[in-house]
């Protein structure tokens, strides 16, 4: 049995119900999950724990920038939510209240790191992985010419992306790569909505500026 | 300090619409407005690449975390289980107060959601346990459990006699459960009823004097 976190997206849908094809074993709502893993049943959690660490691992690595690091925020906020499932009050709520641990922990080690040291950029290995990766993807593409252009593309969009101040570049990530709305975003990032909204525009902007650039 | 945004073109429609509208066709507005069209331009290259992001982001193995985090989260998890109280299996009686055998709340939910499992249309989210108030103890018990006084004088209660048997300890069980929308929601509660009546009396050896169930959601199957 899993369940699949996951967005607004066409190919994904929260808590749907889906039953698998072999063993006829029903996949449980991830509510119904929630409720078993907020009662201590352990392989309730382990469920997920399973179906949430690639989404927030690719959040945090895409906040931080250092594998490590991510790696930490996801061990920290997926045990943290364990100990905590108790006081969670509405299971349905989950989605919203992991990513919000999650987001809050990277807030901190940014926090942290901009006392250490000033440049932000500084050691992204984040950006250089998906320069290289994005070259390997479009190389599998049909037209080589068109996929090439992507590639070019997608490595310019993370560029841009890393080259954000970093306020309006985490409500972007939130919003457009792991498709919270403006209000998960703003209970995630502990600010008003209209705060968000104005963060998000003003990303929009700068990327399409930076991608009008490339013309 | 109200600071602007300027999500609002010249023409007065606001950016956000047109960033939700630009994977479809333009609209009627949108079609001839000069602000729009150069407005949905500029957005439409950048959503065609967060999309082509997003998806690829879901399929990189550079993405996702090592198979050791979750390794390290699960072991945590697992030394801090929660297995909740101890609940006699016994029920306390005024010569036996404590109980020998006990089961920890976490294992007894365990067997009340795997027999939920079974019912089709159900999905147990919560189990609620308690320990029903113990029955005040009357005479009537002590003599029809020691129904056999050994010097026939029907005196019980100065002579200790062999212990009665043991009753199962009563519990009440409330579940919380979500019911497929194409369910009979008294069908499937009764049969829930009974297959965790069932469970908890031939698994666990308590007496569930009382089931509870509270339909908390609907689901689409």
């Amino acid at each position: 049995m899993t369940v699949s976190p996951s967005g607004h997206g066409a190919d994904e849908s929260r808590g749907t119900q889906e039953r698998t094809g072999d063993d006829g074993a029903a996949q449980l709502r991830e509510a119904t999950v929630v409720g078993r893993a907020q009662d201590g049943d352990v392989d309730a959690f382990e469920q997920l724990a399973r179906s949430y660490q690639g989404p927030l691992f690719r959040l945090a690595y895409r906040l931080l920038g250092d594998r490590g690091e991510a790696e930490d925020v996801l061990q920290d906020a997926l045990v943290q939510a364990w100990r905590r499932l108790p006081i969670l009050t509405d299971p349905e709520a989950f989605h919203s209240w992991i990513y919000q641990i999650v987001t809050r922990r990277c807030l901190s080690v940014l926090r942290t790191r901009g006392r250490r040291r000033t440049d932000p950029a500084e050691g992204d290995e984040l950006a250089e992985v998906l320069g290289d990766r994005a070259a390997l993807f479009g190389s599998r593409d049909d037209d080589p010419a068109s996929a090439a252009e992507l590639s070019a593309q997608l490595r310019g969009l993370s560029d841009l992306l890393a080259g954000l101040p970093e306020d309006q570049r985490i409500c972007w990530v939130l919003h457009e790569l792991h498709e919270l709305t403006y209000p998960e975003i703003a209970y995630a990032m502990n600010l008003p909505l209209s705060t968000v909204r104005g963060r998000i525009a003003r990303a929009r902007q700068n990327l399409t500026k930076g991608m009008d650039s490339w013309r | 300090m109200a600071v602007s945004t300027s999500t609002r073109l010249g023409c007065g429609r606001d950016i956000d619409d047109v960033w939700a509208g630009v994977d479809r066709p333009p609209d009627a507005h949108e079609r001839t407005c000069p602000d729009c069209r150069a407005a949905r331009a500029s957005l439409s290259q950048l959503a065609e690449v967060t999309a082509e992001q997003r998806r690829r982001d879901v399929e990189d193995p550079e993405l996702q975390p090592s198979p050791q985090v979750l390794e390290r989260i699960m072991d945590i998890a697992r030394a801090e289980v929660r297995h909740g109280r101890r609940l006699p299996l016994d029920e306390p009686e005024p010569h036996r107060p404590t109980a020998d055998l006990t089961v920890s709340e976490q294992a007894l939910a365990s067997v009340v959601r795997s027999a939920g499992d079974t019912v089709r249309g159900v999905e147990v989210r919560r189990v609620r346990i308690e320990l029903p108030r113990r029955r005040p103890w009357v005479a009537s018990d002590a003599v029809a459990d020691d129904s056999v006084a050994p010097d026939g004088t029907g005196l019980t209660t100065s002579t200790p006699g062999p212990d009665p048997e043991p009753r199962p300890a009563r519990v009440a069980l409330l579940l919380q459960i979500s019911v497929a929308a194409s369910a009979s929601i008294p069908a499937v509660t009764s049969e829930l009823r009974q297959v965790v009546r069932e469970a908890v009396e031939n698994e666990v050896g308590m007496d569930p004097v009382k089931i509870d169930i509270s339909v908390q959601d609907l689901h689409d199957e």
